[in-house]
C-alpha cells in the first residue's frame, strides 16, 4: 500500500513538472504585425559605416526622427518587392523630417546598387562597409528584415519580410499615442 | 550478531563509496571540462549555437551565410578575449532560443532541474520500499536466528543436514 501511494507521489510530482515545463514554454500564439526580437524595447545596436556614396552613415545622427534600418539585397526578390514601399515611406516623410529610410545592403556590389536605387527610385543612405557584422548585431535572420528605431534611439519594432508604409506608421503611431506620424 | 553488524555496515560503506563515485562523476562532468584555445574553443563555442537559418543544425556544422559569419564573429570575439558567456550573452541577447544549451534560468532550469528531481525521487522511492520491505519482517527474527543456529549445530554434529533443508528448501 505505501510503495503504491510512492509511487503515485512520484507520478504526480512528475506529472506536475511537466505540465509547468508545458505551460511555461508554451509560444503565445499571438498574432502580431511585427516579429519578435531580443532587441525590441532596448537601444539600437551601433551603426555607423561606409555608404554607398562614399561617405559614412551612422546612426546616431539621426536622433530626434523615426529611423528603419531595412536589412535588404538587391538580388533578393522580397526585398525588390516591398522597395515601392519603403520609397512611398520615404517620400510620406521627408517634408516633415520627421522619420528617415537607412538601407544596410547585404552580399552587393555597389554597382549594383547604385542601378537598383536609380531604377527603383530612393535617395536615402545604403550602408555597404562590414554589413555582415552589422547584420548580426540586429540578429538579422532573413533578409528583408527592418527595424523602426525610435527617436530616442531604442528600437520600437522588428519587420521580418517586406514592410508596408502604412504598417510602419501605425506602429509609430501606436507608440507616439495616436499623434500621427506622417 | 557482531557479523551480521560487520556486514551491514560493510554495505553501507559500500554504498557510501558508490554515492561519492556518482557525485564526483557529475561534479566532473559539469565543472571539469578542460580550457581550449583558438580554433577548438571557435568550434566548441560555434556548436553551442544554432543555425536560425538551418534546420537542426549549429553554426558549427553549416555553410550558410548566417553560420560563416557568426563563426567569423565568434572568432573576433575570442581573440579579443571575451569570456564564453559574453559570447553566448551576445548572440542571446540578438536572436531568441539560438543557444543548444538552454539557460539555466526561467524555464530553461526546469529542464536542467527535471532530470535530477525524477532521479532524486527515484533513489527516495526505492529507500522507502527497501525499508518498508525490512519492517514487514522479511528480515530474520530471534527466533530464525536460533532455528538457523540449531540446525547447523545438528549439521556439525551429525555431518547431516537437518530434515526440510537443501537446494531450493
Amino acid at each position: 500500500m505505501n510503495v503504491r501511494r510512492t509511487a503515485l507521489v512520484v507520478a504526480g510530482v512528475m506529472v506536475l513538472l511537466f505540465g509547468v515545463l508545458i505551460v511555461a514554454t508554451r509560444d503565445s500564439g499571438d498574432p502580431t504585425e511585427t516579429a519578435s526580437s531580443p532587441l525590441v524595447g532596448k537601444d539600437a545596436p551601433a551603426l555607423a559605416s561606409e555608404s554607398l556614396d562614399g561617405g559614412t552613415v551612422d546612426l546616431r545622427d539621426y536622433r530626434g526622427q523615426w529611423v528603419l534600418v531595412n536589412f535588404f539585397g538587391t538580388w533578393c526578390v522580397p526585398c525588390q518587392i516591398e522597395h515601392p514601399e519603403l520609397v512611398r515611406f520615404s517620400e510620406q516623410h521627408a517634408a516633415a523630417g520627421d522619420a528617415s529610410v537607412i538601407s544596410v545592403a547585404f552580399k552587393d556590389e555597389p554597382e549594383d546598387l547604385r542601378a537598383f536605387f536609380d531604377e527603383q527610385g530612393g535617395d536615402w543612405p545604403v550602408v555597404i562597409g562590414d554589413t555582415a557584422s552589422i547584420a548580426l548585431d540586429y540578429g538579422v535572420v532573413k533578409l528583408p528584415e527592418s527595424f523602426l528605431v525610435a527617436p530616442n534611439g531604442v528600437i520600437a519594432a522588428k519587420v521580418a519580410g517586406g514592410v508596408e508604409a502604412a504598417q510602419i506608421d501605425r506602429v509609430i503611431d501606436e507608440a507616439s499615442g495616436g499623434s500621427g506620424g506622417g | 550478531m557482531a557479523e551480521q553488524r560487520s556486514a551491514v555496515s560493510t554495505r553501507r560503506v559500500a554504498w557510501a563509496l558508490l554515492a561519492l563515485v556518482v557525485v564526483a562523476a557529475l561534479i566532473i562532468g559539469a565543472f571539469g571540462r578542460r580550457s581550449l584555445e583558438g580554433e577548438d574553443r571557435v568550434q566548441a563555442l560555434s556548436a553551442q549555437i544554432k543555425c536560425v537559418t538551418c534546420v537542426g543544425e549549429s553554426v558549427a556544422g553549416s555553410q550558410s551565410d548566417f553560420a560563416v559569419n557568426a563563426r567569423e564573429d565568434i572568432r573576433t570575439r575570442v581573440e579579443a578575449g571575451d569570456s564564453d558567456a559574453e559570447i553566448f550573452a551576445y548572440f542571446s541577447s540578438r536572436y531568441d532560443d539560438v543557444l543548444l544549451n538552454p539557460s539555466a534560468s526561467g524555464a530553461g532550469a526546469l529542464l536542467w532541474v527535471l532530470p535530477v528531481v525524477v532521479f532524486g525521487a527515484a533513489v527516495a522511492g526505492a529507500v522507502v520500499t527497501v525499508r518498508q520491505r525490512g519492517e514487514r519482517g522479511e528480515r530474520p527474527t530471534a527466533d530464525d536466528r536460533r532455528l538457523v543456529a540449531a540446525a547447523m549445530a545438528e549439521w556439525r554434529q551429525t555431518g547431516t543436514a537437518p530434515e526440510g533443508s537443501g537446494d531450493g528448501g
